[in-house]
Order: structure tokens, then C-alpha cells, then sequence
């Protein structure tokens, strides 16, 4: 073997050539089929899996807030004008379904307002508005009411820059109920999907 | 002639046609017209080429070099395109960075609930592939009483938060030593002067250095084509964000700078249900972040590599 | 410039002109090559979602031969440090494949990292200013531009020059070669530590994170390099009649012996320091060798590398391995365990775990494969058809001077008569006194 050289001619036999160019030419068929064959697909689409529903993204804050401090479409003072020494929850309806589980705050007027029930108890008696109402919140949770105001607790929408346009407080009950403040489950959006590519075969 | 034979007695040859009458010129001449058809057979797949950008795209330059007017011609070719592709007219800026600004964002890790919104805002605000499916958000599921990351989770589902976990959003943390600025062979990718990170889509060559480079799996890779429903596409889009990015190219968070360099905050913040993410100017005292940065306890993830992120968490105490 | 022309086309004479087995070799390798092409066409137009990577894993079997492709290259200086420093008489005839190795094998490492990329067409990017904006020294990348270029062009020359110098039967200048050679001894070295400090300056990436990934890089393509040269030279010697003898092909397997060992060694080293004081880092390695939580695609490849390394290297030491049969053997080993650890056992344990711990696997796609086969094969035609041409100016039967195909007898003849087969060849069937007749 080893005093055979490349460039020997006689290597080539009577048959060899033909033989040799009728390998090559399928071969060359047989690529070019098997290229057409394997590419037949590309052109097409897949189905499209995922939809962003717009849940995902709602924007809204877990509680609704209303105008004003009301039930049932009815204000307070629509029914109460008087101090009462009763406990709310006794009565046969509308407050025996609050259910209070707000740390140790265990007595209704420590928040609302006996003598005027369209208000707030303030400190020292006074009346707190329901569009204050954050400054009920304040009376106990003052760390976090300074948070508030500075913004780093609670959401803040619109613009960080102030000279481009207005920032804007959710106020603390647009995410707390005040009867049960601890903030509540949610159904979290989906997870990323698996197998987005040929890769992910997790 | 007489037949010549070597000392050994086998027959000198000599490239001459055999009795088949095929001699090896003509050999080689059919195999080349073979393999010259097999060759473009080869090519075929390239029928579904959907061609190359227009020429003026593909010889533009880097962002940074364009003078005014290449850029505002850059831009308008740019409108008319996603015009034509999605029906709406674009409102495509390139808003310059603000100054005496310097970007820095907060998440409250003690408010986070694992709920996702903030995910998704951010697909829809930023015009994100749904399929293949690109999301710059990761949310981590993690076990309380560590910061391993290899004991989170991702893709919980159900009602969060859940019983012994806690919840740590990870997406581009806009580094000051940012690995992947320092590694892309083409300055594709580089630091804005009010400090986001940002991408060139135009001349990023889609070699995945700067994936490889960063630590917060926060860098996205668009490996085909990327699919935006003509009805999901957000028209306020700028050059160097949330404009729909070509195949081949790099993506990642930036800070949503088409809404904060025109003093908004960013679409992630705005959806989150629980307030947990902060962001503003750390050059304003009276900013929230810099009060965040200034009292409450901040930690940096993965703060050992030296990134020197722009992200914070932080807890309320 | 006659007699570069009267080179083109006595080279191309020579290249289009063999036996049965060149020409089912070649077209073989053309096939495989156009193979790779389509698969390429299908991935150019959909982009690399063709293929297996993914986010998480976001190189793979590409960067993989890349970084396995540029070892091989860098392992011609194995043979230009005996030559040329140490003046060793039994390298000097086969330097040159070493080089043309260099060359082949940097073309492939190229084409790998091309076919690699999101927007090819964009690769002008990487032209220095003013026309791209080419991220040096800061980039690694652009460092591996340079040295890989510089290093093609350095071997193409050199080689080129000699070979091209012993076709017009000239003394070559050593002013015009040796001042290349020498920067080649250094630029080798170099071409492998900037691929490996391409992996080793991630902190991000705490399994490449770590100061032996040069050395390792060093060891192994010293391991893989020269045993690849072995077997290419006892090739040459069986259906060449360039004599290649023994002495070159033990020194080769001297080299082959010590960084295999030194290979192994600073193996071993990691895996201590990676499962002696187990830190969270210890995920990827464990992953590769082990699996983790669940996931151990890696595992049987590993293994059978590792398996393979210290085989060679047992059959390396023992002296049966002076004998071809079992040196032959313990080199193929070599080579596909050093391509197995190198390249998957080192680029994919890096992205698993991802940075946020999440595991997700790589599994290559069957377009993918079909890429990196058809670059191979182009390397291996490449090879193939510059030793066509290198191998009979060695031999002197491919001279200026001569028409090499009125018969190859004559060629011989006149290369025995004129001294120029200076490596003691026998003349074999045909050298001998009689005279070729005329063509008739």
C-alpha cells in the first residue's frame, strides 16, 4: 500500500468511471431531492398558543373606593344622628356582617366617628372627612402613613418627574380593606411558557 | 505502440478513453453539473427568504454617529415600515436623555405578591414577541429564609402569595460596571448618560455575548422572527425601546425610556397592585427612590460581581 | 508572475486529478458540505430558533467546535517550537502540515462563529471605526477577531512561502519566514488564552469564572491538536509517497503524552476545588457530572470523556503505545474526549443553572447538527485539497519545472535525478530506468 501515490492513473479500471459517474450523479439526486423533501415545511406556521388577556395587565386596584362613606347606596347619617353606647355589631343588620380583623383594634369608633357617622373619629373627637381618609389611617400607622406621603409605600402613579405632570397617591383603601387590611390573595398572571424555542425541553 | 509494462509487468496507463468511452474529463464534467444541481437544490430554502432590509438600513450607522438628519430620516423610514405592518401609525421618537437625571429603581421585596402583572404590563407597553414568547420580567418564587435562587421557582401558578414564600422580581438592572456593555464585540449595546442600558436593534450582530455575560438572565434573544398581533401594538414607541425589535437581535428592559424620559414612571410600576416598585431621578432628594435608597434597608442582588446595579430591594422598615 | 500562474494551474491539475478513493473521499465531503449549506439556507431565513438554543442556553454546539477548532489550530506550534527552537531534524519535513492544519482548522472555527449569528450580513459592524465600531480592547471578542486573522494569515504565509519557494525550486529567505515562524510560537499560545479569557472574564458565570480555564484550554489543545497531526501524517505516509518517518511521529506523541496529563491534572484540580468546600457554584459542575434535580442529559458524555482521556492517557504512558496500533487508538481517544469535555462538557454546564437558578436543558436540533457536519466536512476538503498540492511539492514531483502528468513517472524520475526528493524516499513502482514511452 504504501508505494501507492494519488496520482496514479491506472488505479481507474474499465468499469470504474462509469461506475463512479453513475454514483455521483444519484448521489447529486438524491441530495437534491432530500433537500426539497426536508424544506417542504418552512413556509408554514405553527398555531400561536398564548393570548395576553387583558386581566393580566388590569391596571385597576384590587378595591374599587367610592365617593363617599356609604352602604347599601345609603349614607350614614341618612339613618343615625345620635351617639350610640351600643356595639354596631349587635344590631340585626348592615353591621353584624362586618367582619373586623384589624390587629387589636377591636371597638368600631376607634375609627368612625359616634356622633357624626358621615365622618371619622379624629384624635381628640374630632371629624376627619372620608376624602381624608388617610389621615384616619395616620392616627395608628404613622411610619407608613410618612412612607405614603414620600411615596415609597403604596402605589404611586403618573409621573416621577413633577414639573411634567401630577403624581397621584392611591389612597390607602384603593388596596386595604379597613375592616380586614391584610392585603388579600390573588390569582397571579400565568407563568412564562415552556417550549418557546427547540431549547426549552423543560 | 507496443503495450509498455513496468519491471514489474503490470501495464503503463495513460488518461486515455477506456472502452466505455468515458474518459475522466468527462467524468468530472458530469459530477460538477451533478453537484452544481444538487448546490442549488442545497440553496432552495432561501425561497422563503423574506429578503434583506433595504439597503439604507442595512449600511446605517451606529445610533450614536447619526447626525439629526440621518436619524429623523431613520426614524420616518422606520414609521412607514411598522406602518405597513401593523396599521397604525406609529408615534416613534428618540428622545434624547434628560440631564441632571439619573435613573434608579426600587422593589419593595417585603410587598411583592408573585402576582404578574407586572410581566405582562410590560409585554404590552413594550410591544414583546408573544410568540416565541419574550418576557423581560422574571418573577422568582422564593423560599423564606434564603436568597438561593437555585431553590425558586418560576412558573407557580394559582393564588399567590403562597404559604413560606416570598417574591422577587428580576429583570435589567441598568449596571453602572455592566458586563454586557463592556463585552459586545460592536458596541451595540451601551450606558446612556442618564443611566439606562440600552440596544442599538440596527447594528446589534445577535452574537449572544452580552447573554452569556449577564448575571441576571435579564437579556433576550430574538431566535426567530417575533409575532405581535397587529391589535396588541402600542404606536407610542421609541428608537432605543419599545419599538418592535427584528429577528436576530438583542432585547431586554429599559426602563421603559419612552415613558420616563418624558417624566413618566415605567409600565411596570404603574399596573403593580401593591405598590412594591419605586422609581425616579437618585439625583432629586425628594424623589422617593432617593429616599429609599437614603432610609429604608437596601440590598443588591448579587452585589459580590461588582455590576453596580441601578435596582434596589428594599424592605419598609 | 508566469510562474504563479504556471502554479494555479499545475495545482489545479493536481487537485482535479486522483484515484477512486480521493475522489469518493472529496465527494463525500462535498455532499456533507452542501448538506450543510441547505440546513444553513433553512436557518438564515427562520432565524436561530432553528436551532436547540434557547434563552437560558444561549450558545452552544456551534461556540462548541469553535472553541474546541481553535485549540487544533493552536496546536501547530507543537511542532514549530521542536523545529525551529530546538532545531529537531525529524520535525522539520512535516511542519508544514501542522500549519495548513492552522489554516484549515481556523477557517471552520470562523465559519462556526458565523453561522452562530443573529444578522450575519451585520458582521462589517465589527470594522474599526469609521466604518463599524469595533469594541476594542474592551470586547473580547474583538481580541479573538484580531488573533484568529492574524494567526490564519500567519500560517497561510508561512506554509505558502516554503511551499511556494520549494516549487520554484528556491532557498527561501530566511528573513521572509523566520521573523514569522517565531511570532507564530507566541501568537499560538495567544490565539487560545484570548478564546478562553473570552469564557473566563464572566463573573456572571461562575463555572467559566475561574483562572485555569487558559491553562486547561492550553492542555487540551495540546492534547488534541498533535494527535490529530499524528494520524494525519501516518496518512499521508500510507498513500503518499512522501516518507514521514517514525522519529517525527513519536516526538509528536511525547507532546500528546504531557498535556494529556497536564490536562487531566488540572481537571482533577477544578473538580477539588468545586467539591471540597461546596458553594452555591457547585450547581453547574454537579449538573455536568451528577445531574441536577432530575435533569442529566450531560452526564453519559462526561463520563465517556473522561473515560477516554485517562485511557489514552494510560495507554500514552505504557510503552505499548510506541507501537502505531495502540498509539493510534489511545490518539482517537484523545481527540474525542478532549472535543466531548472542551467543548459540550464546557460550554453548556455554564448556562445550567441560568443565573436565576432555573435549569433548563440544550438539546441540539437535527438543522443544527447538519450545520456543524457540513462545516466539518468543508474543513476536512479544505485540508484534503491543500495537502493535494503541498504533498507533491514535498515530494518534488510538483516542481515548476516539470509537466507532472505526461506521466507521473517522469516527474519522479526527474525529482530522483535532480536530488530534490531529499527525504530518501523510495522511488517506489516507478522510478526506474526506462524511459516513459510517448503518449499515444
Amino acid at each position: 500500500m504504501s508505494e501507492q501515490d494519488w496520482e496514479k492513473t491506472d488505479a481507474f479500471r474499465n468499469t470504474e468511471i462509469p461506475t463512479l459517474l453513475l454514483i455521483a450523479v444519484g448521489a447529486a439526486c438524491v441530495a437534491a431531492a432530500w433537500f426539497f423533501y426536508t424544506n417542504r415545511h418552512t413556509s408554514e406556521q405553527g398555531p400561536r398558543a398564548f393570548v395576553m388577556k387583558p386581566e393580566y395587565y388590569d391596571i385597576s386596584p384590587v378595591r374599587t373606593v367610592g365617593k363617599k362613606l356609604e352602604t347599601l347606596g345609603m349614607a350614614c347619617g341618612d339613618c343615625h344622628s345620635d351617639p350610640t353606647d351600643q356595639d354596631p355589631r349587635t344590631a340585626p343588620e348592615i353591621h353584624n356582617k362586618v367582619v373586623l380583623k384589624h390587629g387589636s383594634n377591636n371597638r368600631c369608633f376607634n375609627c368612625h366617628n359616634n356622633g357624626k357617622r358621615d365622618f371619622f373619629a379624629a384624635n381628640g373627637g374630632g371629624q376627619i372627612p372620608f376624602s381624608k381618609v388617610e389621615t384616619l389611617c395616620a392616627k395608628c400607622h404613622g411610619p407608613t402613613y410618612r412612607d405614603w406621603q414620600r411615596g415609597t409605600h403604596g402605589r404611586r402613579n403618573g409621573y416621577w418627574d413633577k414639573t411634567a405632570g401630577e403624581q397621584k397617591n392611591l389612597v390607602c383603601i384603593a388596596c386595604h380593606d379597613p375592616h380586614s387590611p391584610a392585603f388579600k390573595p390573588m390569582k397571579a398572571a400565568p407563568a412564562p411558557l415552556k417550549h418557546n424555542t427547540p431549547g426549552e425541553t423543560h | 505502440m507496443a503495450e509498455e509494462k513496468d519491471p514489474q509487468g503490470a501495464p503503463f496507463s495513460h488518461p486515455k478513453p477506456y472502452g466505455s468511452g468515458v474518459t475522466r474529463r468527462q467524468f468530472l464534467a458530469v459530477a460538477a453539473a451533478g453537484a452544481a444541481a444538487a448546490a442549488a437544490a442545497a440553496l432552495s430554502p432561501l425561497r422563503d427568504f423574506g429578503g434583506f432590509p433595504p439597503l439604507r438600513e442595512m449600511l446605517q450607522k451606529h445610533f450614536t454617529e447619526l447626525t439629526p438628519g440621518q436619524k429623523k430620516e431613520v426614524l420616518e423610514r422606520i414609521a412607514s415600515q411598522l406602518q405597513e405592518k401593523y396599521g397604525a401609525a406609529p408615534q416613534l421618537t428618540a428622545l434624547p436623555p434628560m440631564d441632571g437625571v439619573q435613573y434608579a429603581y426600587a422593589l419593595n421585596i417585603g410587598r411583592c405578591v408573585g402576582c404578574r402583572k407586572c410581566v405582562y404590563a410590560c409585554m404590552k407597553e413594550n410591544n414583546q414577541s408573544r410568540d416565541p414568547q419574550i418576557q423581560y420580567i422574571s418573577v422568582l418564587q422564593m423560599e423564606k429564609g434564603n436568597i438561593d435562587v437555585e431553590k425558586s421557582s418560576i412558573d407557580y401558578e394559582g393564588q399567590v402569595p403562597k404559604e413560606g414564600h416570598y417574591y422577587m422580581p428580576v429583570q435589567c438592572h441598568h449596571c453602572e460596571t455592566s458586563p454586557c456593555t463592556k463585552v459586545c464585540p460592536v458596541k451595540a449595546t451601551w450606558r446612556e448618560p442618564d443611566g439606562i442600558v440600552v440596544v442599538d436593534y440596527n447594528w446589534c450582530i445577535g452574537c449572544r455575548y452580552c447573554e452569556a455575560a449577564c448575571p441576571y438572565h435579564a437579556r433576550r434573544f430574538n431566535f426567530k422572527e417575533p409575532y405581535l398581533p397587529e391589535k396588541d401594538f402600542n404606536p407610542k414607541i421609541d428608537y432605543l425601546s419599545n419599538r418592535p425589535r427584528p429577528k436576530g437581535t438583542m432585547e431586554k428592559c429599559t426602563f421603559c425610556l419612552q415613558r420616563t424620559r418624558a417624566g413618566k414612571y415605567p409600565a411596570c410600576l404603574e399596573v403593580c397592585p401593591t405598590g412594591s416598585r419605586k422609581f425616579g431621578n437618585m439625583l432629586d432628594p425628594d424623589s422617593e427612590i432617593s429616599s429609599i435608597i437614603r432610609d429604608k434597608r437596601v440590598y443588591i442582588f448579587k452585589e459580590e460581581l461588582g455590576t453596580v446595579p441601578r435596582f434596589y430591594y428594599y424592605t419598609d422598615v | 508572475m508566469s510562474n504563479l500562474l504556471r502554479f494555479f494551474r499545475l495545482s489545479a491539475g493536481e487537485v482535479l486529478n486522483g484515484d477512486w478513493r480521493y475522489y469518493a473521499w472529496m465527494s463525500a465531503l462535498a455532499l456533507i458540505t452542501l448538506a450543510g449549506i441547505n440546513a444553513y439556507c433553512v436557518q438564515f431565513v427562520h432565524g436561530l430558533g432553528t436551532t436547540g438554543m434557547s434563552d437560558h442556553v444561549s450558545w452552544g454546539l456551534y461556540i462548541a467546535n469553535f472553541t474546541f477548532l481553535v485549540g487544533m489550530a493552536a496546536a501547530a506550534v507543537m511542532m514549530v517550537i521542536p523545529v525551529y527552537i530546538y532545531h529537531d531534524h525529524h520535525m522539520h519535513d512535516v511542519v508544514v502540515f501542522g500549519e495548513i492544519l492552522a489554516v484549515a482548522t481556523l477557517i471552520m472555527a470562523m465559519l462556526f462563529v458565523t453561522v452562530d449569528l443573529g444578522r450575519p450580513e451585520r458582521v462589517w459592524h465589527m470594522l474599526p471605526p469609521p466604518l463599524g465600531n469595533f469594541n476594542w480592547p474592551s470586547s473580547l471578542l474583538t481580541w479573538d477577531v484580531i488573533v484568529l486573522n492574524g494567526y490564519l494569515f500567519l500560517n497561510a504565509y508561512v506554509a505558502g512561502y516554503l511551499l511556494y519557494m520549494r516549487f520554484l525550486k528556491r532557498e527561501p529567505l530566511k528573513l521572509l519566514y523566520i521573523p514569522f515562524v517565531l511570532l507564530s510560537i507566541v501568537w499560538a499560545v495567544s490565539i487560545h488564552t484570548v478564546t478562553a479569557f473570552l469564557y473566563q472574564g464572566l463573573a456572571g458565570r461562575p463555572f467559566w469564572h475561574s483562572s485555569i480555564i487558559a491553562p486547561r484550554f492550553l492542555a487540551s489543545a495540546f492534547t488534541a491538536g498533535p494527535a490529530f497531526l499524528i494520524l494525519i501524517l501516518q496518512l499521508v505516509r500510507r498513500y503518499t509517497s512522501y516518507n514521514i518517518l517514525d522519529g517525527a511521529v513519536l516526538r509528536l506523541r511525547d507532546v500528546v503524552q504531557v498535556a494529556m496529563a497536564i490536562n487531566i491534572f488540572l481537571f482533577l484540580s477544578e473538580v477539588f476545588k468545586e467539591f471540597y468546600m461546596q458553594t452555591q457554584h457547585v450547581a453547574h459542575i454537579k449538573y455536568l457530572l451528577f445531574g441536577l434535580h432530575g435533569h442529566s442529559a450531560l452526564v453519559p458524555w462526561i463520563w465517556t470523556a473522561l473515560g477516554m482521556n485517562v485511557t489514552a492517557f494510560l495507554l500514552l504512558m505504557l510503552p505499548a503505545s510506541r507501537k502505531l496500533k495502540w498509539l493510534n487508538a489511545a490518539c482517537v481517544l484523545a481527540i474525542i474526549g478532549v472535543w466531548i469535555e472542551k467543548g459540550m462538557g464546557f460550554i453548556i454546564p455554564a448556562f445550567i443553572p441560568n443565573p436565576l437558578g432555573e435549569i433548563v436543558e440544550y438539546l441540539p436540533t437535527y438543522n443544527e447538527i447538519l450545520i456543524c457536519a457540513g462545516i466539518w466536512a468543508l474543513g476536512f476538503f479544505i485540508y484534503t485539497l491543500i495537502l493535494k498540492i503541498a504533498v507533491p511539492i514535498l515530494t518534488g514531483r510538483l516542481q515548476a519545472d516539470t509537466e507532472p502528468h505526461s506521466a507521473g513517472i517522469s516527474g519522479d524520475k526527474a525529482a530522483v535525478q535532480s536530488g530534490n526528493l531529499k527525504t530518501g524516499v523510495s522511488p517506489g513502482r516507478w522510478g526506474r530506468d526506462k524511459a516513459p514511452s510517448e503518449n499515444p
